[in-house]
């Protein structure tokens, strides 16, 4: 009878705890990281006697904590993916909408800018069009800046939000060791309780943590995990908590590096900071922005350097060599600073160089049919010494002035030319030859291009077509008073369309729509690792919550179950009280 | 069997919501701007390309400004040269006037003072100006007139330059022709001058005319000299600018003789005298006028070597002017068919810039009848993803406890 009472005492208990621990469960249905438990019953050591054993009642062998390891590291591979996929894909963003966006791109100021200069050569003397070059130049300038301002901008946001990151996950580290040290103290750890509820709270601090890096935890002595890097380096080890840290970067001061400081060294993990926020930002700076701020200082710098030689083998309203177009920026060290430092160097309409300072006349008494081109500028300066060369001396004028091209035919009836500097006194010897006698080919350059065939190169070419009669002239001189002229001016305007960046395989407008191409592939890319991420993490959360998620209909069963057990444990208390009474009254 | 826990019921569902809607946004979005390529991740081989036509479509109104504008300035041009031609016109009617023999000296001067007018005609046609006040025929010297009067001369003040445009790729045309080429450089009649005087003598060369060109050109020399010998005179030796002697011709004084496919007289000369023939000078039209207005004005008929000088000035003036006409038209020819250029230049723009817009709005647009579609079927869909959810998520076993 005594045993009567004790059997439905210990289904009362048992069942009470089984309600208490579906009722946390309940209550914790949507408690994050939370994993279902259960309560183990097993059968309390029997009564033997000589029949055989009698039980003896239910015992709670254990609360089980639905959980497998498993698929809990399958989360969180699959959380730092995610979290590196989703950071990426937020920047990148950001970068392609900035780049693309028809107001916000280089393509409509370069357009604007080649076309202004297309239709200034309809009419170089025009000063409002020459106004409106200066004015387009400027948006071309102004918009290479803005575009850079914003690209700092986000360079910026990217440093603030890694040191967020990295405190972020320090916070993380501190609790997780914190947590380590509380679970190693738990009691009824050696007998195999586990304290389920810290168990899940660190789970989900790791699950968290892998959010931010790419982590791998291994489990060590006293249910304690370790938590390292992907190449090992140490995060938590037991209960000791390292610190991640920023600092600029060696190689580049303007970014951010990982540091990792344990017991006072600090380390640099840069390169081991992969997956999660922390490594989607990392390699958004390394692989999406500084190639960007590279590529769009380079066109920077290729445009003012083209467009500045060029204009400077021209010559401006006021009958002077051309000067900068842009700032000269090439003497810069750094490419990614191009888009800042471009700025207009040209003020004055006038000073725009839309003419050419060389032109050609043909003699007063040529008899034949030759004609002269009105010459091609190939340089005004030396490239490497950075000086006029001796062909162009003046500003105003040409160092031999006027040069004249002088055909005479040999006893073969072969026709030669000879250049040279005529003086006014026109007496032979003062002559100064420049170009010997040579054989006359229709079409064929007066010149040398070969900038090393001293005076036989002069820095600009000429050539004359049909056919001359010995004795026929032409004359090269400054193009004094040419403002009609237009040649430079087209020079300049046809860089819009020439293929002047990549050893000449792209134009100017190709190489900023490759760059956007480039931001926007890698876009495109990060949207399907994207989804591909978060269908990854959706599965295994599934599959994760299928072990270990709480189904309140389940539990709702449970309660009915238990509530039922409960109420025929009671019951037999019942009885036995009965059977007491019984018992008594029999001897009364 | 798939055990789901409540949560995953509910987030799940709320998840596909999500999806969904954001799906719904992004066909929204399409709708809303017109275009399927919103920015470069759309599509970014589309977005590179629909750079590149963007480019191009203002690469092609540019070119349409500037072939819109090359046609102005050829118009400009043609109708300068067009009045010119009127004017050369009449000068040749005055000339033709003035050749008449029963004209007294008062008629040729008033022909003179007319054709002084239309000089003066001639040289504001070659001074004409465009919109922005540039000299169109100087060449690259656009801010100074291409013709100014000099010691009472028209004298050509610019340069050979010629202004190009480019109204297509590659393709460049010229916008303007320097006046050297059309007004200056005139071949002129051929002609013929004493050059070196014997004592006393009073010869003089008349009514030089090329009779056999090929002849001319077979003789290979574009000018000679001829020396007179005889007493009476009568042998030429002709010699080339460098003295080599080529032959020697006999001749009658006061009748024709022909050296070279030349036809001349020569008339009173005596040993010692020699005449240059010039069969390929140039002159301007400017100068051939004021030969014939100083001829007028000066040359007396009184007696036979005027005469003879004033038949001959009016015979080459005729031929120079001819030539000058000729100048002229060639230049127009040669405008119209730049012109012609310009315009089927025209045309093909227009066609590529349709072609490229066209290609852009396929690579660019939305097709709204796809667009549209799929939107009320997302809607659809969204709608009863909703309906779904509200009556899963209440369903549970705690209302029937």
């Amino acid at each position: 009878m005594a045993g009567l009472l004790g059997i439905g005492l210990s289904g009362i208990l048992g069942h009470q705890a089984a309600l208490n621990t579906t009722a946390n469960n309940i209550t914790n249905a949507n408690t994050p990281g939370y994993s279902r438990q259960e309560v183990q019953f097993d059968a309390q050591t029997p009564q033997r006697t000589g029949a055989g054993s009698i039980g003896t009642g239910v015992n709670v062998e254990n609360i089980r904590r639905l959980a497998n390891e498993y698929l809990t590291q399958q989360i969180r591979e699959d959380s730092s993916l995610e979290g590196e996929q989703r950071t990426l894909n937020n920047e990148l963003s950001r970068l392609e909408n900035l780049l693309g966006g028809e107001s916000t791109g280089l393509s409509k100021p370069l357009n604007n800018f080649f076309a202004s200069l297309q239709n200034a050569a309809e009419d170089p003397t025009s000063l409002p069009q020459r106004q409106l070059v200066i004015s387009e130049g400027e948006q071309v300038v102004k918009r290479f800046s803005a575009l850079n301002e914003k690209f700092i901008q986000q360079r910026e946001s990217v440093k603030t939000q890694m040191q967020q990151g990295a405190k972020d996950a320090n916070a993380l580290i501190a609790s997780i060791a914190d947590l380590n040290s509380a679970i190693a103290q738990s009691p009824g750890l050696a007998q195999g309780r586990m304290p389920n509820d810290l168990l899940d709270q660190r789970d989900e601090k790791l699950r968290q943590l892998s959010e931010l890096v790419s982590i791998k935890v291994s489990p060590t002595e006293g249910a304690q995990v370790n938590v390292t890097l992907n190449n090992g380096q140490g995060l938590v080890i037991g209960n000791i908590a390292a610190e991640l840290g920023t600092r600029p970067s060696v190689s580049d001061p303007l970014t951010l590096e990982f540091t990792l400081g344990n017991s006072g060294r600090i380390a640099n993990v840069d390169s081991q900071i992969d997956g999660g926020k922390l490594g989607g930002l990392r390699h958004f700076q390394q692989q999406a922005l500084a190639p960007a701020f590279d590529e769009l200082g380079r066109i920077a710098i290729a445009l003012a350097d083209t467009v500045n030689s060029q204009h400077q083998m021209g010559m401006d309203l006021e009958g002077e060599l051309g000067g900068l177009f842009f700032k000269d920026i090439n003497s810069e060290a750094l490419t990614r600073n191009g888009a800042a430092d471009i700025a207009m160097q040209v003020r004055r309409e006038e000073d725009l160089a839309f003419a050419s300072p060389v032109r050609a006349a043909s003699g007063p008494d040529n008899k034949g049919t030759g004609a002269i081109s009105q010459g091609t500028m190939l340089a005004v300066r030396d490239p490497i010494a950075n000086e006029l060369l001796p062909g162009s001396t003046g500003l105003d004028k040409l160092a031999n002035e006027p040069l004249v091209v002088e055909f005479s035919k040999d006893g073969d009836g072969k026709l030669f030319y000879t250049v040279s500097r005529k003086y006014d006194d026109d007496t032979a010897d003062d002559d100064v030859v420049v170009v010997a006698s040579t054989l006359f080919k229709p079409g064929e350059g007066l010149f040398s291009d070969n900038p090393s065939e001293d005076s036989v190169y002069q820095g600009f070419q000429f050539n004359v077509t049909g056919q001359p009669a010995g004795g026929d002239s032409f004359e090269i001189q400054f193009n004094t008073n040419g403002v009609s002229d237009n040649r430079n001016a087209e020079a300049l305007a046809s860089f819009g369309t020439k293929n002047t960046l990549n050893n000449g395989s792209q134009s100017f407008a190709e190489g900023y729509a490759g760059l956007v191409a480039n931001v926007g592939v890698q876009t495109r890319q990060s949207q399907l690792d994207l989804e591909a991420g978060k269908t990854l993490l959706e599965q295994s959360f599934n599959q994760r919550e299928s072990v270990s998620g709480v189904n309140l209909d389940q539990e709702a069963g449970k309660l009915i179950q238990y509530q039922a057990a409960y109420n025929a444990s009671a019951k037999v208390i019942t009885v036995a009280q009965d059977l007491f009474n019984t018992l008594l009254q029999t001897f009364r | 069997m798939i055990r789901l826990s409540s949560q995953q019921i509910f987030s799940g569902g709320i998840n596909r919501l999500q999806d969904l809607s954001a799906q719904l946004n992004k066909t929204d979005e399409q709708i809303a701007t017109g275009k399927r390529v919103n920015r470069p991740s759309d599509d970014p081989v589309a977005a590179a390309r629909i750079l590149k036509l963007d480019q191009e479509v203002k690469r092609i109104e540019t070119y349409e400004r500037n072939a819109q504008l090359a046609n102005n300035r050829l118009d400009q041009e043609e109708s300068a040269l067009s009045s010119s031609l009127d004017i050369l016109q009449r000068v040749r009617e005055l000339t033709v006037q003035a050749g008449n023999g029963s004209l007294s000296a008062n008629d040729r001067l008033s022909i003179s003072s007319e054709m002084k007018e239309r000089l003066q005609q001639l040289a504001q046609m070659a001074n004409t100006q465009d919109a922005s006040g540039e000299y169109i025929f100087s060449g690259f010297q656009g801010g100074s007139p291409a013709y100014t009067k000099d010691a009472g001369e028209w004298t050509y003040q610019g340069d050979e330059g010629q202004r190009m445009l480019e109204i297509d790729d590659g393709v460049t045309i010229a916008i303007s022709d320097n006046g050297k080429g059309i007004y200056d450089r005139i071949p002129t009649a051929v002609s013929g001058a004493r050059t070196t005087v014997a004592a006393g003598s009073e010869g003089r060369i008349n009514s030089v005319s090329v009779i056999n060109r090929s002849e001319l050109q077979a003789g290979g020399l574009a000018t000679f000299k001829l020396l007179v010998s005889g007493d009476p005179a009568d042998t030429l030796t002709v010699r080339g600018l460098d003295n080599a002697v080529q032959r020697t011709v006999d001749f009658t004084p006061g009748e024709s003789v022909t050296v070279n496919g030349v036809q001349f007289t020569l008339t009173e000369s005596t040993e010692g005298d020699e005449f240059t023939l010039e069969t390929s000078a140039k002159q301007s039209v400017f100068k051939t006028i004021e030969n014939l207005i100083s001829g007028l004005d000066n040359l007396s008929k009184s007696d036979r070597a005027g005469s003879d000088a004033y038949n001959d000035l009016i015979a080459g003036s005729l031929a120079n002017l001819d030539n000058a006409q000729e100048s002229f038209i060639l230049k127009q020819t040669e405008l119209g068919g730049r012109m012609n250029s310009v315009a089927s230049t025209q045309a093909f723009l227009e066609d590529s810039a349709l072609y490229s817009k066209e290609i852009r709005s396929q690579l660019q647009d939305i097709d709204y009848a796809e667009a549209i579609s799929t939107l009320s079927f997302q809607s659809f869909v969204l709608q009863a993803a909703q309906q779904s959810f509200a009556r899963v998520s209440q369903l549970s076993l705690f209302d029937r406890l």
